[in-house]
């Protein structure tokens, strides 16, 4: 009678950890389908956030080349302006009370604010210079104006420049903060996956347990009940933890795999004696798994064999 | 004739000769599964099969332990031991698949001159 009720309070409560186990899976597979579905749009924010940081990238070195050429052409007209204004000099044709210690420096200060320069340098230059000469103003002037454009525009260039290193900058940032939540995202949709299957797996499992018992329970069957090592045959006291249960289960279930009666007693016997030989519940478990898959089949092709006669 | 079998003896394959190689080890002992599946190295639930086929085609015969359960403080352990005509046969078949297996030595005459005095 007592092991008829623990029988039965295994069973139901193998029914209720498998019943446990399909409410947690699919709380595991709500918890996929959101950690996906956040992998899947970090991984979109990654890919369009390296999309802007190669066009930033390739701005920055527009701007860069555009402002090494620029350059080059200030220094060249830099150049033209003091060789005009040294031979001016020279020729004593600037007027004698504008001291000029170094020709460059008065025009690359006026140079420096483009507006001034084109407004201001030709009449700054005719006071300069001689007015006979006005052809050397002239050439003067324009040189002046062409440094003072060509400065503005290496300014400008120079501040998109920074812009965009700037940009580049934030957009590194960006990637890097996108590809960890997409890494993180990632992991957490993996591991939500291996959780579901362990739990899939183990419901599975159990159930299938759970509804073998209580098939035979409702038809009268008599179960074939492999003992466990050093715990005897009925459920008792003695049953620490779902695996000896489940082996148990298994080992019963081979056994009657095979159908035929007499295999069935010889095969209960010594697969209950392999059982007494091996060591943790969990080497227990696998041994009875692969036994349960790999030897009914076997054993039944080889019974269905006609028997080699004696010589 | 089934799929890979013989009409006069078990299926050959890897499995079943490892088995019979194990079993060959002391061919007059007797060897329980469990002892044949560590030898080998295959879960138990393959070598039943095995051992099976090889008792149904009676290069084995099997028996039960000699022992009371009660004073071992363990079931009866069925016992498994090969026949003259299986330990014989399982020799032949051994041999036959190490040939099978075992690339072709040399032949004594290779790398000699031919009768012109021309070599291979």
């Amino acid at each position: 009678m007592i092991g008829r009720i623990l029988t039965r309070r295994v069973r139901l409560a193998l029914a209720a950890q498998a019943l446990a186990l399909l409410v947690l899976g699919f709380y595991f597979h709500g918890l996929y389908t959101a950690r996906s579905g956040a992998a899947l749009q970090a991984r979109q924010a990654v890919l369009s956030t390296r999309a802007a940081l190669s066009a930033a990238n390739d701005q920055e070195h527009l701007l860069s080349d555009r402002q090494t050429a620029f350059s080059r052409t200030a220094a060249t007209e830099q150049n033209y302006v003091t060789r005009a204004v040294g031979t001016a000099c020279a020729d004593g044709k600037l007027h004698e009370s504008i001291s000029v210690p170094s020709a460059a420096g008065p025009l690359t200060e006026s140079c420096k604010v483009t507006g001034v320069a084109s407004s201001v340098l030709p009449s700054w230059l005719s006071g300069m210079l001689d007015p006979s000469n006005n052809s050397m103003a002239d050439a003067i002037t324009r040189d002046l104006l062409i440094l003072a454009a060509t400065d503005s525009t290496v300014h400008h260039l120079s501040q998109g420049l920074l812009a965009a290193q700037t940009r580049i900058a934030s957009l590194a940032g960006d990637v890097q903060q996108e590809e960890d939540q997409e890494l993180a995202g990632n992991s957490g949709a993996s591991g939500a996956l291996r959780a579901l299957a362990l739990q899939v797996g183990g419901s599975v499992l159990l159930l299938a347990a759970a509804g073998a018992g209580l098939r035979r329970a409702k038809t009268g069957t008599q179960v074939d009940q492999v003992a466990i090592p050093g715990q005897g045959g009925t459920p008792g006291p003695g049953w620490h933890g779902w695996q000896p249960i489940l082996t148990a289960k298994l080992v019963s279930s081979a056994v009657s795999a095979l159908g035929d009666p007499a295999a069935m007693e010889r095969y209960r016997e010594e697969w209950s004696c392999d059982m007494a030989e091996i060591t943790g519940k969990w080497q227990q478990l696998r041994w009875a798994v692969l036994l349960r898959i790999f030897a009914p089949p076997g054993i039944r092709a080889a019974l269905r064999q006609p028997a080699a006669e004696r010589h | 004739m089934g799929r890979g079998t013989r009409s006069d003896g078990p299926r050959m394959t890897l499995q079943t000769l490892a088995v019979l190689q194990a079993m060959l080890q002391d061919p007059a002992g007797a060897h329980y599964g469990l002892e044949i599946s560590k030898a080998v190295g295959f879960p138990t639930g393959t070598i039943y099969p095995i051992l099976a086929r090889l008792e149904r085609a009676r290069w084995v015969s099997s028996d039960w332990e000699n022992v009371d359960p009660s004073d071992e403080g363990r079931p009866r352990r069925r016992l498994y031991m090969l026949t003259g005509e299986g330990a014989a046969t399982a020799r032949t078949e051994l041999r036959k698949s190490r040939l099978l297996l075992t690339p072709a030595a040399p032949h004594p005459a290779d790398g000699l001159p031919y009768p012109d005095g021309t070599r291979a």
